[in-house]
């Protein structure tokens, strides 16, 4: 490596860590400003003074003595400060922050290679170095004097980053790759043993050595399945050291957030504090940094347009410091970001004055409109609801670019505000990456997941207080909750009571709470959960949030919690009780066919894969008639049949038989077993199990 | 029956087979057809265009959706992706079958890949454009196309799948 190259990496190593400190000190130096309590502003100095120093040493180190230099001044000017626990006065935050973003600038140009371009920091910040006084809010004057630096207020918009277009890879996560790649190494070296044993196992069975082949048969068995098992942990290791590389939690967003609106207010004369929710959810770092933009230019608009000032508050009764909410929330496969502030709402009637006087429609159009098209109209192009035009908003451009950035990522924005009380928007973005922690439950033989977040609590039911009667309801925590039983929601069965073998689920979506029976609770898997194909049709009223790999094998659905809690306050499905079918067969597209063709026909379908689960489901729900496959694994068609008769309750339900094969020998059997009728499934070809069924209802 | 009599149809079957290899061998000799991967379905024969099938693997490993529309048999991992898996049957609007399908081809359509249920592992053959030209005229999802006789003497018929309609009819929310 020559002395270029080690240049670039040190500076390269530089960037990232600088990109740490600086947001470090931007919070601390806000923290400042509103803390009350010595003891906390001295813990607070401190958190400064140790990042300054951090970042003057290993800049001077890298060879950057302007930011050294820089860091060197904002030590200085903080120290006196600094050794009484002194209130930090917004004055000197400003000029504090305003050195932090020059910082941030200078050590953005070296990184790419522009130092060069750059004026003397005594320019950029003449108060910092015994200029002007201080007393200026954040503004664009005096850094933007430094050629391709960027002005203050849009620092965080454009500083600060998380790594953008690259990946930044530490030590131990390298290492832990190389280990995994040793793992892979041992793993393929297993593999070609298992192979050579195959190879000799089957010479001894040519040379008629059978018994000893048999015998490293089932050594090589065992190992196999330690092979299998093995492979899965390597897999899981794997995307558990990929998920960490490339996801970050959105809580990192919360420095540069919270600085814009503390700018924001400090412009604008208005108070206002940020509260951030969800900030633990980690997700692409890319889709953090597409995110960060638009997040700003929201929270800019709430202070500038939303949020009132204190005596208008004060007049409206309202606290005259306003809060801004910003809550993530990931349900499936979609990020929810909701932007909210308690300020005095958009009122649809100035849109609609501010969309004539800037002539955006006709009169007539905008006559016609009605609140929600209205409120439509602040996404557009060249709108301002504002008459004056400032630097933070009201410029007319920021709203039609935010819908534009969200709408790149593939999702969407709303507007829901109301006069008085305040405005929210909510972005709605697909994650294509990063892992949602599920609850994985079962219903028969089907699993599910449903998101974490959305669980409040799980109790079993022999240990729940339900009410009497024929639909009971769940005390939970002194409230009754209605239950729904998961199967019967999502179709696998009829409702059915709740068991002492069952699980009770307290979902909780949007302030509605539900208890849901499921079979059995698996527990926590983190799942990356998958789009499901559009091929399915099942559109944006779907129950599914998407798809996810479990135990290394089989996709299983996620379900959307807020779908669950609309369809248990449905009206069930009218499946007339005289109507109801069971199909029993172990092929999964035969299921689909038999369905198909008894749906066509007005049946009310219900499926089982096994003699065991149709016993198991007709137990818990009685059907009218059961079409059953002969050969399956397990207990067989002839077998299911007799048990049927043999119990008094299905001694008489109408059996139908169904089979591959066509012989007078299974035609026998089943009359013997007990069923009713028997048809090959080349009959059903012909399109005759509808004809069979009225035969058989008819008896 | 007699060994003269089983010599004489092996004989009948021999030259019917090599009439057919000889036209096929003309036909690829001349371009003039397009490859298919041909399979049947309950008691008829279907071929779809064989540059759609992707894959073939055996019928194992999908997972059911409930509240799926008709002709959904599940979902399953083809490639890294999710993709939808349909009864052929049902999207044919086939009213049954003679034997549970046990193979899964991975076909692609104009949008992306589906997985179709199948009795058995198509062969590959090779249509005459001849009969797919008389086919063209026809519209829908399903073309007869008619390929002269079987080795038997019988009129050889295939329904030809365009996967795209077929799907298309069947998907639409």
């Amino acid at each position: 490596m020559n002395s270029d190259d080690l240049q670039k990496e040190l500076m390269h190593a530089f960037e990232g860590e600088a990109a740490g400190l600086l947001s470090q000190a931007s919070q601390a130096l806000m923290e400042l400003e509103a803390a009350a309590d010595a003891d906390a502003r001295g813990q607070l100095y401190s958190r400064l003074g140790r990042c300054l120093h951090t970042l003057k040493g290993t800049g001077a180190t890298v060879g950057l003595m302007d930011v050294a230099e820089v860091a060197h001044k904002l030590e200085d000017r903080l120290a006196p400060f600094k050794s009484r626990a002194l209130p930090l006065a917004a004055d000197e935050a400003d000029l504090l922050l305003k050195g932090l973003d020059v910082l941030r600038q200078r050590i953005k140009a070296h990184a790419k290679g522009h130092g060069g371009k750059l004026v003397n920091p005594s320019a950029a910040l003449p108060e910092l170095y015994g200029g002007s006084a201080l007393g200026a809010a954040p503004g664009p004057a005096p850094a933007a004097a430094e050629a391709g630096a960027p002005r203050p207020a849009a620092a965080a918009e454009e500083g600060g980053g998380f790594g953008e277009a690259s990946w930044k890879i530490d030590e131990a996560q390298v290492l832990g790759l190389l280990r995994d790649v040793e793992r892979l190494r041992e793993h393929q070296l297993s593999l070609r043993d298992r192979r050579l044993g195959i190879a000799r196992a089957a010479t001894g069975i040519r040379e008629g050595r059978v018994e000893e082949a048999r015998t490293q048969l089932g050594l090589l068995e065992a190992a196999l399945a330690h092979d299998v098992e093995n492979a899965a942990t390597l897999v899981e290791l794997l995307e558990e050291r990929l998920k960490t590389i490339h996801s970050l939690p959105l809580g990192r967003l919360q420095e540069p957030l919270a600085r814009a609106l503390r700018d924001a207010c400090r412009q604008t004369g208005k108070q206002a504090r940020l509260a951030l929710l969800g900030g633990e959810i980690a997700v692409d770092k890319r889709l953090i940094e597409s995110l960060r933009g638009s997040l700003l230019h929201l929270v800019r608009n709430a202070v500038d347009h939303g949020i009132e000032a204190p005596e208008v508050r004060d007049a409206a009764g309202k606290h005259r410091e306003g809060v801004v909410t910003i809550r993530f929330e990931q349900e499936g496969n979609l990020l929810l970001v909701e932007v909210a502030d308690d300020g005095g709402g958009v009122d649809p009637e100035r849109l609609r004055q501010a969309a004539l006087k800037r002539g955006l429609r006709p009169q007539a159009e905008l006559k016609a409109m009605d609140e929600k098209a209205l409120l439509e109209l602040i996404f557009e192009s060249g709108f301002s609801s504002k008459d004056d035009v400032t630097q933070l908003s009201g410029r007319g451009i920021g709203l039609d670019v935010v819908r534009a950035q969200v709408r790149a990522l593939k999702g969407s924005v709303e507007l829901n505000s109301r006069v008085g009380q305040g405005t929210r928007f909510t972005l709605m973005l697909p994650l294509e990456l990063g892992a949602t922690p599920l609850m994985m439950v079962r219903v028969g033989a089907q699993v599910f997941g449903l998101p974490v977040g959305a669980v409040e609590s799980v109790l079993a039911v022999a240990k729940a207080t339900l009410s009497g009667g024929a639909q009971p309801r769940l005390d939970f925590r002194g409230q009754w909750l209605d239950i729904a039983d998961l199967g019967a929601l999502v179709g696998l069965r009829p409702a059915v009571a709740p068991d002492l073998t069952q699980a009770i689920l307290i979902l909780q979506n949007g302030g509605r709470r539900l208890g849901l029976l499921v079979d059995t609770v698996d527990g926590d898997a983190e799942l990356v959960v998958l789009p499901l194909p559009e091929e399915l049709g099942m559109g944006a009223r779907s129950p599914y949030a998407g798809a996810s790999l479990y135990l290394g094998a089989e996709l299983v659905l996620v379900l959307k919690s807020e779908w669950l809690l609309a369809r248990s306050i449905e009206a069930p499905a009218s499946s007339a009780l005289s109507r109801r079918a069971l199909v029993v067969d172990d092929s999964l597209t035969a299921r689909a066919m038999h369905r198909a063709a008894l749906e066509s026909g007005g049946f009310a379908v219900l499926a089982a894969a096994s003699g065991a689960q149709a016993l198991s489901l007709i137990e818990k729900s009685p059907v009218d008639f059961v079409i059953c496959d002969i050969q399956m694994d397990g207990m067989d068609g002839f077998e299911l049949t007799r048990r049927l008769r043999a119990a008094p309750a299905t001694s008489r339900l109408p059996i139908l038989l169904v089979t591959t094969s066509d012989s007078e020998e299974d035609r026998q059997r089943g009359r013997e077993a007990g069923a009713d009728a028997f048809l090959s499934k080349r009959e059903c070809a012909s399109g005759r199990l509808l004809q069979a069924v009225a035969a058989l209802r008819e008896r | 029956m007699s060994d003269e009599a089983q010599l004489s149809r092996e004989a009948a079957l021999l030259t019917a087979r090599a009439e057919r290899l000889r036209q096929r061998k003309e036909a690829e000799d001349e371009d003039e057809g397009i490859w298919a991967a041909e399979f049947s379905l309950g008691n008829e024969r279907y071929a779809l265009p064989l540059d759609r099938l992707q894959g073939c693997q055996p019928l194992k490993g999908v997972s059911p959706v409930p509240l799926a529309r008709q002709g959904v048999v599940g979902i399953t991992r083809w490639e890294g992706k999710v993709v939808a898996v349909f009864s052929l049957s049902t999207l044919l609007g086939l009213k049954g079958w003679r034997r549970d399908p046990a193979v899964l081809l991975f076909v692609s359509t104009a949008r992306s890949v589906v997985g179709l249920d199948c009795e058995e592992i198509p062969r590959s053959v090779l249509l005459p454009f001849q009969a797919l030209a008389s086919a063209a005229a026809g519209r829908g999802a399903l073309r007869p196309l008619s390929l002269g006789a079987d080795a038997q003497g019988a009129p050889r018929l295939v329904q030809w799948i365009d996967p795209d309609l077929v799907l298309e009819a069947r998907t639409q929310p």
